[in-house]
């Protein structure tokens, strides 16, 4: 290949940088030098033909659209008849056409910036974009909810505020803030998000994005294959599925994968359904019940939008627009100081959790600080690595014969399932009846006695990670719940009722 | 009789008569050449694909003012070097360079409407498949992942090779392609 045709075909697909006095002579020589602009012309057909040949074609959806909507347009004429005809039915034809263009497209094919990139197929919650919105290449701000939108070539993107993004087209979308899931089917294949601390190019794949409001974007790939480039960089990451990079730096660095953090499309029906229904002042009712219950603790729903001491991020909770902690790196915790130095001879925890993580040994609830020596009745509540709850009070002891294996009351059923989407977890103490009660999602679970029951104690507590390194959290915690009373099973099948987002 | 079997003119006949869902035949039968050539003078896949569109859609509106007796291909890229160059205009603001190239070749290829154009009928693209099937193992990676933005950057990471190396490859993949093709129409 001489130089002139490599270098003009680098500065006409954009692949390397050439100087502009470079492209004014390659512009003269292919207006003046008619083999070389055959040469020129070859390679570029090839590339055109090699595009419709690789890829398949996308659906279409704009003009099936604008199929459809004149397919079911009411007929003017009688059945027997041809429905239009000569001037007739070209003039219907090219009203309807128009008509049902600008009503799709805003002239869809007049104006580049107003053509459609993609649709809200889905929201829940969300104040700025409603189902069935046309996403063009403007900025877009989300406050609250999450939003799944189509993209004209098929990928199916889920978004949850807060989030600021613009599509610069339907294969490229800007994220300065936000965090999305991507389904990206081969008709979308080279699907890129670019984040302020680098891009994401996928390869045919399922995958996430979190850009979070302060530091480094995310890259977790939950299926098939992303390629990874931090601004800057100029090495490339291959990420498989299963795998995740952070972008720092201008550097890409592999992390664990948080695939549950993300709210992908099989999520939206149940949230989007649970707000229709009233779910929401469901929920805000109970807690306000619950704050004047004379044995409340504390309720930590993080509405004040106070800040609570510790190290943690301020995400979406259940609710379009609410707040939740989320823990994402190790030592991220919340620090409480509650129940003073009271004994509690009745406690009940409870708390909607979402799991990003299992398997790490423990994930960690809460956990009192005075867990030591001499300072019975402290309390710490966690999910085990066998992915049970468990409540363990310091010096309490098990009754001879217990069928608890690992030396604390754990609960029966797995969290697993759970994983990744909003749970409620409650756990109920009763030092004087020498129990503890586990409850999942509202649901009875088990009850493990005690044959020594030392009153609770709370005081200085982590939520999250605590002190030890095998105590972690990975997720997001909404609205704890400490009462210095026992909740029978039905208040506990109706706090769970109440708030749960889903439907 | 099927959609599929009926000629271009029944076909536009009929869609005409008001049986527009007939006009995906048309698509169908058009789509890869269309693609084909817009994307030989638009090198962004998506937004080809997002210009076809509007070529067809742009077609459909207009298709009672094609004269039946033309060639429904050569007015179809007419109808995409007319959409072509307002998309170019109308992104001169906000172009960069690789835009403001792509807008000024477009713009002197405008007396070579048909350039190109039947290498890209829809047999050829079939051989074409078959073709790069066939390519050696590098250059088909090359192909596969094309020359769009970062992509040159990161085949050669990963090939441990340059950017114009990569080019390179790319043109002699396009050579043994074209031999490829021959060869194929021959036989």
């Amino acid at each position: 290949m001489n130089d002139d045709l490599l270098i003009f075909l680098q500065a006409w697909t954009g692949g390397a940088e050439v100087p502009e006095p470079e492209r004014g002579r390659l512009l003269t020589r292919f207006r003046e030098d008619d083999a070389f602009r055959q040469e020129c012309l070859a390679e570029m057909s090839m590339m055109g033909m090699i595009h419709a040949a690789q890829t398949p074609a996308p659906p279409w959806p704009a003009l099936q659209k604008t199929l459809q909507a004149l397919a079911s347009a009411p007929a003017d004429v009688p059945a027997d008849k041809p429905r239009w005809t000569g001037w007739t039915s070209l003039r219907r034809l090219t009203a309807t056409a128009a008509g049902v263009a600008l009503l799709i497209g805003g002239g869809l094919w007049w104006q580049t910036s107003q053509r459609v990139i993609a649709t809200v197929v889905n929201d829940a919650g969300s104040e700025e974009l409603a189902n069935g919105r046309s996403i063009r290449k403007e900025t877009h701000r989300l406050n609250t909810g999450v939003v799944e939108l189509m993209t004209s070539r098929g990928a199916r993107i889920t978004i949850e505020a807060p989030a600021e993004f613009r599509f610069e087209s339907a294969q490229r979308l800007r994220m300065t803030q936000g965090r999305l899931s991507a389904e990206v089917p081969p008709s979308a294949k080279g699907f890129t998000v670019i984040t302020p601390s680098g891009e994401a190019v996928d390869l045919g794949t399922h995958f996430g994005v979190d850009v979070p409001a302060t530091g480094a974007a995310e890259i977790h790939v939950f299926q098939g294959e992303v390629i990874a480039r931090a601004s800057g960089d100029k090495k490339a990451l291959n990420l498989q599925g299963g795998s995740a990079a952070k972008m720092e730096g201008g550097m890409s660095v592999e992390r664990e994968l948080r695939s549950s953090a993300f709210i992908q499309a099989g999520e939206m029906n149940g949230l989007s359904a649970g707000l229709s229904s009233g779910q929401r002042a469901r929920s805000e009712a109970a807690t306000g019940a619950l704050l004047k219950d004379p044995a409340l603790i504390a309720i930590l729903d993080f509405k004040s939008g106070e800040a609570q001491p510790g190290i943690y991020r301020t995400v979406q909770g259940r609710w379009p627009g609410s707040r939740a902690a989320e823990f994402v790196n190790v030592g991220d915790h919340l620090k409480l100081d509650v129940g003073g130095d009271r004994e509690w001879p009745q406690l009940t925890l409870a708390a909607w959790v979402r799991l990003d993580r299992l398997g790490a040994p423990y994930q960690s609830l809460l956990h009192t600080d005075g867990w030591h020596k001499g300072n019975p009745g402290q309390v710490h509540w966690m999910v085990t690595q066998l992915m049970t709850m468990r409540l363990a009070l310091y010096a309490n002891t098990l009754p001879p014969g217990s069928e608890e294996v690992n030396g604390y009351p754990d609960s029966r059923t797995s969290v697993l399932p759970e994983q990744g989407r909003w749970a409620h977890f409650a756990t109920v103490y009763d030092a004087e009846k020498k129990t503890v009660r586990f409850y999942l999602n509202g649901r009875f679970d088990k009850e493990s006695l005690q044959a020594v029951a030392h009153p609770a104690r709370l005081g200085k507590a982590q939520v999250g990670n605590w002190d030890r390194q095998d105590r972690k959290l990975s997720g997001r915690v909404d609205e704890l719940l400490l009462l210095g009373r026992a909740m029978t099973d039905e208040e506990i099948r109706v706090l769970f009722a109440a708030g749960n987002p889903y439907r | 009789m099927e959609p599929k079997d009926l000629d271009l003119a029944a076909l536009l006949e009929r869609i005409l008569r008001g049986e527009s869902g007939l006009y995906l035949e048309v698509v169908r039968r058009y789509e890869v050449m269309l693609r084909g050539y817009v994307a030989s003078r638009l090198y962004d896949r998506a937004e080809a694909d997002d210009l076809t569109q509007e070529v067809f859609i742009t077609a459909w509106r207009d298709l009672g003012k094609f004269r039946r007796e033309s060639d429904f291909g050569a007015w179809l890229r007419g109808i995409a070097r007319h959409r072509l160059l307002t998309y170019f205009r109308s992104q001169q603001r906000r172009a960069g360079a690789t835009e403001r190239f792509q807008a000024e070749v477009c713009r002197l290829l405008e007396a070579e409407i048909d350039a190109g154009h039947r290498q890209a009928e829809a047999g050829r693209i079939e051989k074409l498949t078959l073709c790069i099937s066939r390519l050696p193992e590098k250059l088909r990676r090359v192909v596969n992942a094309g020359l769009n933005g970062a992509q040159p950057a990161i085949l050669a990471e990963q090939l441990r090779t340059t950017i114009p190396a990569v080019y390179q490859l790319h043109y002699r993949a396009n050579q043994l392609l074209r031999d490829c093709l021959t060869k194929e129409n021959l036989s």
